[in-house]
């Protein structure tokens, strides 16, 4: 498979993906994570160790955007070298593939209207958001984000990880934006405890940066 | 000569708030794969990466069986599933590639035996009540009807001396549990895929007294009811 990742695990060629730095040597491959400081704690050598470390922040707080720039700092693992694809996958799944694709010119890359219409029950109302909202919450979400939302025009470098389809998250998020853009909520002030996608929860990070952007930037619809 | 490749799919629910949602679902994944009945085996989900809609994306198979890991007919099964993954129905083709849609994991007989396990872990005695709590919709009989059958199931068995489906969502709901027990001690089995959210909140819900046993959907009795039901599929 070609694309920038597989290449480097084929020929035990040290590279970063997302906030991870990987190396081989002797037969092994080491991840590291962001801030690994002095003395990174060394994870147990398995992959599902692995998977479950990235599952929280260095607040302790669930990750499930698995590109959002808060993988838990100060860590390394060592794993036998055949086990480099599937570490990556554990961090960020399916993306060395998503760039493979991408390199070989076989991505399936979804529009937002798309998987807007896909939608069911209350999700629906993601895709009524209208496109200025839309570009907001993207900013706000995709931004903080390691992979690249091809989906929406952006283009990604050979190292990038490309994103071919807006993702839960989002869609969550533009439900939510679309609620607001009716009937603004006031804001709160940001808390770190409130989770990453309880975007209904005031206080939450996410939300709050994007009901300030969005009060910066009414709908046309508002504007009338 | 070697036949064509087949994967099987399960398709879960998991969870952007709780990060336990997707993990019953990546164990029976990672069960079915040890067991080497399929080529590849993968997980998608409705909430949780790697999501169903892209679950495929780096699938070789020709044969596809996708097993939902939920526990009764109905919205997720019927409508999310489908439209997340582009199915037709319950064959699909497509690409030259085939994509089985199997029933869903709570509608297989050994999840009986998954209940009667987990009550017996958590301690429910013979002469004890048994409740099976399932999630129920007001408006849709067919979550209900996936635990009755399945309370039907652990009744015949002879096993405990009371067995009652009760529901996070109509009733009878938990509060209805002293009365049902009727002074048995009672033991409480979410009919549940995973822990997490629901469990949670029956957990909540159900008197002091009662013992709470794990989910059953999580046992793994349900790893085997799994590889059934992609048997099943598989068979056509
Ligand atoms: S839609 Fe944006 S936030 Fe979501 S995975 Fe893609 S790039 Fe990341």
């Amino acid at each position: 498979m070609n694309g920038r990742a597989c290449e480097a695990i084929a020929a035990g060629r040290a590279f970063s993906f997302g906030e991870i730095d990987v190396a081989f040597g002797e037969g092994r491959v080491t991840l590291t994570g962001p801030r690994p400081g002095r003395a990174p704690r060394t994870l147990d050598a398995t992959v599902e160790a692995l998977r479950r470390h990235v599952r929280f922040d260095d607040r302790g707080r669930y990750r499930p955007l698995s590109g959002a720039r808060t993988l838990p700092g100060g860590w390394r693992i060592t794993l036998p070298a055949r086990l480099a694809g599937a570490a990556l996958e554990a961090v960020y799944p399916l993306a060395a593939l998503h760039q493979a694709q991408a390199a070989a010119g076989t991505l399936r890359v979804a529009p937002f209207a798309e998987t807007a219409a896909r939608q069911r029950g209350r999700y629906r109302a993601a895709g009524e958001l209208d496109a200025a909202g839309r570009d907001l919450a993207r900013a706000t979400l995709c931004g903080g984000c390691a992979r690249t939302p091809v989906w929406a025009g952006e283009s990604a470098s050979a190292e990038a990880i490309p994103c071919p389809e807006a993702c839960g998250p989002l869609l969550a998020l533009c439900r939510e934006a679309a609620r607001w853009r009716a009937e603004p909520p006031p804001p709160a002030p940001p808390d770190g405890g409130v989770p990453f996608a309880a975007f209904e929860t005031p206080g939450n990070e996410l939300r709050e940066t994007l009901l300030l952007s969005l009060s910066r930037a009414p709908s046309a619809m508002a504007r009338g | 000569m070697s036949g064509p490749r087949r994967a099987l799919l399960l398709a879960g629910h998991g969870s952007q708030l709780d990060a336990r949602s997707g993990e019953a679902v990546r164990a029976h994944a990672r069960r079915l794969a040890a067991s080497g009945a399929f080529d590849e085996v993968l997980t998608g989900f409705w909430k949780e990466e790697p999501a169903l809609a892209r679950a495929l994306d780096g699938c070789r198979a020709d044969d596809v069986v996708i097993v939902p890991a939920f526990m009764a007919e109905g919205y997720f099964v019927n409508e999310v599933v489908p439209a997340e993954l582009g199915l037709d129905g319950p064959l699909t083709r497509r690409g030259g590639r085939m994509l089985r849609l199997a029933r869903p994991l709570g509608a297989h007989p050994l999840l009986a035996e998954a209940v009667a396990a987990r009550a017996l872990e958590a301690g429910a005695a013979a002469d004890g009540a048994v409740f099976v709590l399932g999630h129920g919709h007001p408006r849709d009989p067919r979550s209900a009807r996936a635990v009755r059958a399945q309370v039907g199931r652990i009744r015949a068995t002879g096993r405990f001396a009371r067995v009652e489906a009760v529901f996070t969502d109509q009733a009878p709901r938990a509060d209805a549990i002293p009365a049902l027990a009727d002074g048995r001690a009672a033991t409480v089995v979410p009919f549940f895929a995973a822990g997490g959210w629901h469990v949670g909140r029956a957990a909540a819900a159900i008197p002091a007294n009662a013992r709470l046993a794990a989910p059953a959907g999580a046992h793994a009795l349900a790893t085997d009811a799994l590889a059934a039901l992609a048997r099943e599929a598989a068979r056509g």
